[in-house]
């Protein structure tokens, strides 16, 4: 075992990239202890488990500024509309833009079944469903975000309330100077209330999103959660989304990673009571030397819940995909039913993925099943094709879209399954344009 | 040019667990033009192997021997340009395609082969307008070019799909490695007539089966035996009535006292 401070990168690497921003006025005491925390661990090196696969070292060298608010919606403008299908489907649903983290009023058209507000960050609070039971505040993008989130957005579907599909835009605009923003988002579905977020994350230049998603599904509500991370080449985003589900709800979340140089997807899930639902099921497809990482924790803490976590990775060139998901089974959280799957395809030699599931169980009477495949093309498959005279590349384009087809079949929403398609696609061949 | 597919002392391996495992052992055998010839033998023998290696499958390897077809060197080949050159393998198992529909693979696989054969390619109406055409032939649901490629398909309707490919394709030779196994003898008699459709002049077809019954609607104009990776034994229709009474053993028996 090494020693506890080997496991840290040295403080003047990953943190000093932030540490000219961690000096802090100690009347915010949570900003101080969160700052504290930093400054005594520093941020995780490959060594500690959660972060063996995903080297932070890829967010560079050169300190991150603040973010700005921006005021001229110009460049904000021109990246919503260069997202593939924003014409057809997202340009219609009633939406909420955040530039660089901060809100856009003008940007925006709240729907009148969304109560949108925005304070000051305040530490959180009981807002922080469970900062405590899962330790959440010990991550360090989580304390990075509490020691430096500016703005806080409360979100809430009132109980009982259709809110219907509601977006969510997230643009990063970064320039030569690397920027970051660290948003605090809390969403509330109240009881028996149900919404279907999409999120769209872009953005260019060269930046740091790292926001804090809580979330709270009351009894019998229900969540639908698209998330797209389109980001920029030389963007990185290290999300934390904590969910606690109440009795009866479902948090239904589907991530769906098409490039950037770093997007990390991590998810904290409480079955807090019986009957509770969550799926945390995600694609990412990725090329030249872009890292992808989903890790997902689901903890049963209820009776009768279930969950699913299942993710498909496709990469090329130099691409590393990551899935690390965790199944914790309470004791007393009987007919638990989790079911988890990784399948990645692996289109060339130099592409890694690395899956890790892990399952901690103490309760008796629990079905928990994992698998994962990775593996190049089937070369029957392949052959199949080609010998009713379908070219070699042909045919392995055939199976890749086909892969990727199959990935978005537990979307059940057609027009967003169309839509996540119509990205992967776009995404695939400009990549495969890019390299040959 | 007097056969079709003329196959002289082919020899192919596999590698299975890092040792080579001889599969065929000299086979050779010949084709002429519109003909229909069967293959028979026991389980293991090398009956499906052949059909791969003739439809160019780079699992096996090809130690030494000749195939021409239609006077070109048929083992220089790629599969797809095999199949443009009217080569078809109806598999004994068809793969599972999760996520392809049927009707785009199958417009796929024809405008590919017509591409390469220089003929115009088929939009997707006039692909349509053919391909229910032959589905009713071969009393397939229409609904099997909506689903997802031999993906929940039963035994029977994925051999079914094989025989719609093969008319959808126009081959000059056919391979039909056990497509009359599992079927009911409808179905049987639906894909011997898939066949006999296709016979002319110009059509041949090598019709790997165990059972007499697809023979009697398929009347062969050759049947030969193979067994541990050769042809040991040829003749007409009888052979195929003698093995289905007495069985390889005893055919083989009389083979191997009669090669001596
Ligand atoms: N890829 C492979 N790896 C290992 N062994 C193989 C492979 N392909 C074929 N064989 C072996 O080669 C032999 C011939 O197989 P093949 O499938 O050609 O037989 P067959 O005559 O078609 O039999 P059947 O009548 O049962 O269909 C068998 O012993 C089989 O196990
Ligand atoms: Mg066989």
């Amino acid at each position: 075992m090494p020693k506890v401070n080997e496991l840290y990168h040295p403080r003047s690497d990953i943190l000093s990239l932030f540490s000219h921003r961690l000096c802090v006025d100690s009347s915010q005491k949570w900003r101080a202890e969160a700052a504290a925390f930093l400054a005594r661990k520093g941020f995780p090196n490959k060594r500690v488990e959660q972060w063996q696969y995903t080297d932070l070292r890829v967010l560079g060298n050169v300190p991150y500024q603040m973010a700005l608010q921006d005021n001229n919606h110009v460049c904000a403008k021109k990246l919503l509309h260069a997202l593939p299908e924003w014409h057809d489907v997202l340009a219609f649903l009633p939406r909420i833009v955040f530039v660089n983290g901060y809100f856009s009023p003008v940007l925006s058209q709240v729907p009148p079944t969304l109560t949108l507000t925005s304070q000051h960050f305040n530490g959180g609070g009981e807002n922080d469903f469970f900062k405590d039971t899962l330790h959440i505040g010990q991550q360090p993008f989580v304390a990075l975000n509490t020691a430096l989130a500016d703005e806080e957005i409360l979100l809430q579907v009132q109980e009982g309330v259709e809110a219907g599909q509601i977006l969510m835009v997230s643009l990063a605009l970064g320039g030569e100077t690397p920027i970051s923003f660290h948003p605090r988002y809390t969403l509330h579905i109240g009881k028996g209330a149900c919404l279907s977020l999409v999120s769209v994350n872009t953005g260019e230049g060269r930046y740091c999103h790292n926001p804090v998603l809580n979330i709270k599904v009351e009894n019998n509500a229900k969540l639908k959660h698209l998330t797209l991370f389109q980001e920029g080449d030389q963007g990185c985003v290290l999300e934390t989304v904590c969910a606690r589900i109440a009795g009866h709800g479902v948090y239904d979340s589907f991530a769906l990673t098409l490039g950037g140089r770093l997007t990390r997807h991590e998810v904290y899930v409480l079955l807090a009571e019986t009957g509770g639902i969550a799926n945390v099921n995600g694609v990412q497809c990725l090329s030249s030397e872009q890292i992808g990482d989903i890790t997902s924790v689901m903890v049963y803490g209820a009776s009768e819940c279930a969950s699913r976590q299942t993710v498909r990775t496709v990469l090329s060139e130099y691409a590393r995909g990551v899935f690390q998901g965790k199944v914790i089974v309470r004791r007393g959280a009987q007919k638990a039913d989790g079911y988890q799957m990784s399948q990645a395809l692996l289109l060339s030699d130099h592409a890694e993925v690395n899956v890790k599931p892990e399952l901690e169980i103490y309760a008796d009477n629990v079905r928990c099943s994992h698998g994962a495949t990775v593996g190049a093309l089937d070369e029957d498959q392949l052959f199949y094709l080609r010998s009713r005279g379908i070219p070699e590349d042909e045919a392995q384009n055939i199976l890749i879209e086909a892969f990727l087809k199959e990935s978005l079949s537990l979307l059940e929403d057609e027009r967003l399954r169309r839509f996540c398609h119509a990205g992967l696609v776009r995404s695939f061949y400009s990549q495969k344009g890019a390299s040959s | 040019m007097s056969q079709l597919l003329e196959i002289v002392d082919l020899h192919a391996h596999v590698i299975a667990d890092e040792q080579e495992k001889q599969i065929l052992r000299g086979v050779s055998l010949s084709i002429p033009p519109g003909e229909v010839h069967v293959v028979m033998g026991p389980n293991g023998s090398g009956k499906s192997t052949l059909s791969y290696v003739l439809a160019g499958c780079d699992a096996y390897k090809i130690t030494s021997g000749r195939v021409m077809f239609r006077g070109q060197n048929l083992l220089a080949m790629k599969p797809e340009e095999r199949a443009a050159l009217g080569l078809f393998l109806a598999f004994q198992n068809p793969v599972e395609l999760p996520g392809v529909n049927n009707a785009h693979f199958l417009r796929m696989a024809v405008n590919a082969v017509r591409r390469q054969r220089g003929q115009e390619e088929l939009d997707a109406v006039a692909f349509l307008k053919q391909a229910r055409k032959v589905i009713e032939t071969l009393s397939m649901a229409p609904d099997m070019l909506k689903r997802a490629v031999n993906v929940g398909f039963s035994g029977g309707e994925k051999k079914r799909n094989e025989v719609l490919q093969m008319t959808l394709l126009e081959p000059c030779f056919a391979i039909l490695d056990e497509t009359d196994s599992g079927l009911d003898v409808d179905a049987l008699r639906v894909v011997a007539e898939g066949v006999n459709r296709l016979r002319s002049a110009e059509f041949s077809a090598l019709v790997i089966t165990h059972h007499q019954k697809l023979l009697e609607y398929l009347v062969p104009d050759r049947v030969h035996v193979m067994a541990n990776g050769q042809m040991i034994l040829s003749g007409g229709i009888d052979l195929a009535r003698q093995i289905d009474q007495e069985g390889y053993v005893h055919v083989m028996k009389g083979a191997s006292t009669c090669l001596k």
